[in-house]
């Protein structure tokens, strides 16, 4: 099956990082250059990487700055500081913290990378076999924003077990992240996908379209409550409703209170991407949340890097 | 506006109407922040509803509709006013997608009322469906698959707020 750019959108070439613009996709296949700390900053409030590219771009950039460190460790820090000034929601310390401790094994950082990022992708695929599992014969899967390739890996496993697999895609608004992404890698795979405007998910849901909602996490603590693209909390909730099971992909859970994570609000006229020709907008107060939080008990199960755990205590209507 | 300072809100949605914006011209009066929707895919929160509010003077705060979740979450919408198209026997026929809002308020307890919206043909707007934005078309054909095209929501009236 394709494998799409998204699985990697941040590769290392030499002494620089390439990183897969998303903005542009899908109309323009295009991969921006960074040579140092500053282009990296700028690819990250730009959201011109984010989730699965973001943590690539975290390690890719230590590597990049490397020869210029003595201590790895304060050069980690470093780099997390930066990027969690920039990007408030994400926990670039949970990443420090791991690159540290593979530092014990004195090897160089290029090749603690690589020997992360490789592992991690093989855990990748397992959870996604672990979920096509528990999926149904024929699944209906009703998804948000984009899980960086991890729904193509999702249909390979379904496929492999014989079962049937489609996808309904929520647009995501203003970012388009579903429509642009997901649906523009799961068609190249030839996934049979189904786009809809965000309202739309009720719906689908209430016509029983739809039997299964899969979704990615920025963040999630040991108790299960998840932080992810904003929508996914008002999916959860009408999921919950419809009895519909929902299944989050989470990476590095860890002892947090959600409700103490500031939830970024970017520039509220990014809100208009994509909207260049509505007149004065400008003048129009608007306001731009990218995330939502998610409570332990509308989700069903989470689809970890080592184990798929099921709720039993999920909040039904 | 930061969604901290937002104390109390009306979220309204639906093609407005006349009664439904002296409606919220008292709430707005009585310290309540309009919350206008994107209202995908026709945009109204962009055109015929920005173009109500504002003529009648009305400041109001927009956001996507995908947003809406995150401020029931933090109970800053403390009522829901759905414009319909039709009264029916049954219930109220109303915009594609009034069932998401409309879920989310009895979900999170918010008050539900219903008005009578302004009938508009929505054929006649530039976006039927995902597939383009403000008369854009978004995405190349090949590229696109299936798109779900968005119809009226039949709401019961058992419940209503």
């Amino acid at each position: 099956m394709f494998n799409s750019p998204l699985s990697f959108p941040v590769r290392m070439q030499g002494k620089k990082i390439l990183v897969l613009d998303e903005t542009l996709l899908p109309w323009e296949e295009k991969y921006l250059e960074v040579l140092n700390l500053e282009d990296a900053l700028f690819c990250l409030r730009e959201m011109k990487t984010r989730a699965f590219g973001q943590v690539l771009l975290y390690f890719y950039t230590c590597q990049l700055l490397e020869e210029e460190y003595q201590d790895k460790s304060t050069l980690a820090d470093l780099v997390a500081k930066k990027f969690k000034a920039t990007r408030p929601t994400f926990d670039f310390f949970s990443l420090s913290s791991l690159l540290k401790k593979s530092l014990r094994e004195d090897k160089p950082l290029s090749e603690i990378i690589a020997t992360f990022l490789d592992g991690f992708d093989k855990a990748r695929r397992r959870r996604c076999a672990a979920l096509a599992e528990v999926l149904p014969q024929q699944s209906s899967i009703l998804t948000i924003c984009n899980i960086n390739g991890e729904l193509i890996y999702l249909a390979e496993a379904l496929r492999n077990l014989g079962k049937e697999y489609r996808f309904y895609v929520s647009e995501t608004r203003p970012y388009l992240q579903g429509a642009r992404l997901t649906t523009w890698e799961l068609q190249r795979a030839g996934v049979n996908t189904i786009l809809i405007c965000d309202n739309q998910v009720a719906k689908v849901m209430a016509e029983k379209k739809v039997n299964a909602v899969v979704c990615g996490a920025d963040r999630a603590n040991l108790q299960g409550d998840i932080i992810n693209k904003v929508g996914t909390y008002a999916l959860s909730c009408l999921a919950g409703i419809y009895n519909i099971p929902v299944y989050a992909f989470v990476q590095y859970p860890y002892d947090f209170s959600i409700e103490k994570v500031g939830i970024e609000e970017r520039p509220p006229q990014e809100v208009f991407m994509f909207l260049e020709n509505i007149p004065d907008k400008e003048n129009i107060e608007a306001i731009y949340p990218s995330f939502d939080i998610v409570p332990q008990e509308l989700i069903s199960g989470w689809v970890g890097l080592e184990e798929l755990r099921l709720n039993d205590k999920r909040k039904w209507k | 506006m930061e969604i901290t300072n937002i104390k109390k809100a009306v979220l309204f949605w639906g093609i407005l109407s006349e009664e439904a914006v002296i409606y919220l011209k008292e709430k707005f009066h009585r310290g309540f922040v309009l919350v206008n929707p994107e209202l995908r895919p026709y945009l109204l929160g962009l055109g015929w509803n920005r173009d109500a509010l504002s003529a009648a003077g009305l400041e109001f705060l927009y956001c996507t509709d995908n947003m809406l979740g995150h401020l029931f979450y933090l109970q800053k919408i403390k009522e829901l006013l759905i414009l319909y198209q039709e009264k029916m026997d049954d219930g109220y026929l109303c915009l594609s997608s009034s069932l998401y809002v409309y879920e989310l308020a009895k979900y999170h307890n918010v008050d539900v009322k219903f008005a009578a919206g302004t009938e508009l043909d929505l054929d006649k707007f530039s976006d039927s469906d995902a597939s383009t934005l403000a008369g854009r078309p978004m995405y190349a054909e090949s590229l696109l698959g299936e798109v779900e095209k968005p119809r009226l929501d039949l709401i019961k009236e058992e419940g209503d707020g």
